[in-house]
């Protein structure tokens, strides 16, 4: 009970801090970082792994509903949910069942807790990049703010994970 | 059964995905014209390759009947063709034809008086002029005597004041067609000289040797013809070609050197 109250007040922060401060930003004129996808790169890992598909699909959702945009954050944020447990085990080296719970907390490794988010934050804004323009033309455009996009997300996740780290809990 | 379910139990997950995912971009395609646009276009060239590609693949197997079709069309396209240069040969001296045709629908007909008239849906907007000739698809109608913006009234061959030139096919012996009022199928061949020889069956056509109508155009057969005693001439019933009581289209065929035939014949 305790943490699903936890993991909503979470998801409704994040939301609200996305919509009306983030995507204000700007920066250079096009870079807005993505700070809502924190909520999928924390979210506890169990057996259920559909529950991060759902919680994806309803945390882009949530944000395109918000922000007026047309559907790109929901495939994307739905794409990163279901690949999460792929990229983790990737990332961490090991088996799904052998993931601590609380794969950002201070008992693993800041190596592989950075290529998690590098992976977690890059392919999310690859595909938003990708559905706003789908176009073969602006190619480039994509690779640019995508690689620009994410970095100031990254730095800006990094900031805040070091700043309220958790122990395993 | 059972192991279907278990594998989709087991790609539950990816299941879901996939729904989801559809369910997005239906989103996607709902809120964005240009997503729903590029969305349609893809759904074209989808389906209009696969399409071709099944029209192509089943072309093969009309082919056959296809063929045949085409023969048939090319034999009668054969006949006209030879037909057209018979006739460019026959009239080799004269090939500037002076006759142009505007295609015209009755508005209303009539038969049963003594003098008929009928009305055409074309007039002076498309060009129509008094003393055009009227023809249909099998014979002659008759000849416009008044015209309106829309609408041109035509003196039909079944009235008495008309007389139209006309001649045998066979040997070019020419006289004057005229309706007694009797029935609308039935006409009056008069004044051919009785040194022409007449029988039963014999095609009558147009004579052109009158601006009206071009030479050539069928008319009718004789049913019947007698001598009068007394005089030089035939009298001669004709049956007409056309039905003139049914016709719903007909062609008005106008003269582009009639002004010049008219100014000819005012200075004789």
């Amino acid at each position: 009970m305790n943490r699903s109250v936890k993991y909503t007040f979470q998801f409704v922060l994040l939301i609200l801090l996305q919509v009306f401060l983030l995507n204000n930003v700007n920066l250079f004129g096009y870079i807005n970082p993505n700070l809502y996808i924190l909520f999928l790169i924390t979210f506890h890992f169990n057996n259920d792994l559909s529950e991060t598909i759902f919680l994806g699909f309803l945390l882009g959702l949530a944000l395109d509903l918000l922000s007026q945009s047309a559907g790109a954050h929901t495939i994307a944020c739905l794409t990163i949910g279901f690949l999460r447990p792929y990229f983790a085990t990737f990332s961490f080296g090991l088996k799904l069942s052998e993931l601590p719970k609380n794969i950002m907390s201070n008992d693993t490794r800041v190596s592989n807790k950075f290529g998690f988010l590098c992976v977690m934050v890059f392919v999310h804004h690859l595909i938003l990049y990708s559905i706003i323009f789908l176009d073969m033309k602006s190619f480039f455009l994509i690779l640019k703010n995508t690689f620009f996009t994410a970095l100031f997300s990254i730095i800006l996740l990094w900031t805040i994970l070091i700043l309220f780290q958790t122990k395993n809990d | 059964m059972q192991q279907i379910i278990n594998l989709l139990l087991k790609r539950k997950n990816f299941l879901i995905y996939l729904s989801l995912l559809f369910f997005s971009l239906f989103f996607l395609t709902q809120r964005s014209f240009f997503h729903k646009s590029l969305l349609n276009k893809i759904s074209l060239t989808l389906s209009s390759s696969l399409y071709s590609f099944k029209e192509k693949t089943l072309d093969y197997f009309s082919l056959k009947e296809k063929n045949q079709i085409l023969m048939i069309e090319n034999e009668k396209l054969k006949k006209y063709q030879l037909l057209y240069q018979s006739q460019l040969l026959d009239s080799a001296n004269n090939l500037n034809f002076p006759f142009k045709t505007i295609g015209a629908k009755i508005v209303k007909n009539s038969h049963i008086h003594t003098r008929n008239y009928l009305i055409l849906d074309k007039g002076l907007k498309d060009s129509v002029s008094i003393d055009m000739g009227v023809i249909s698809n099998d014979g002659v109608i008759g000849i416009i005597n008044q015209i309106t913006n829309n609408f041109s009234s035509v003196i039909s061959v079944l009235n008495k004041d008309l007389k139209i030139n006309v001649k045998f096919k066979k040997n070019s012996a020419f006289g004057s067609l005229l309706w007694d009022g009797e029935t609308p199928d039935k006409m009056k061949l008069i004044d051919i000289a009785i040194i022409n020889p007449v029988s039963k069956g014999d095609t009558i056509i147009t004579g052109g040797m009158s601006t009206y109508f071009p030479e050539g155009i069928p008319i009718g057969i004789v049913s019947n013809y007698k001598t009068l005693p007394s005089e030089n001439y035939y009298d001669i019933d004709i049956k007409l070609f056309s039905n003139l009581t049914q016709k719903r289209h007909v062609y008005i065929i106008g003269n582009e050197n009639s002004k010049e035939i008219k100014l000819l014949e005012n200075n004789e």
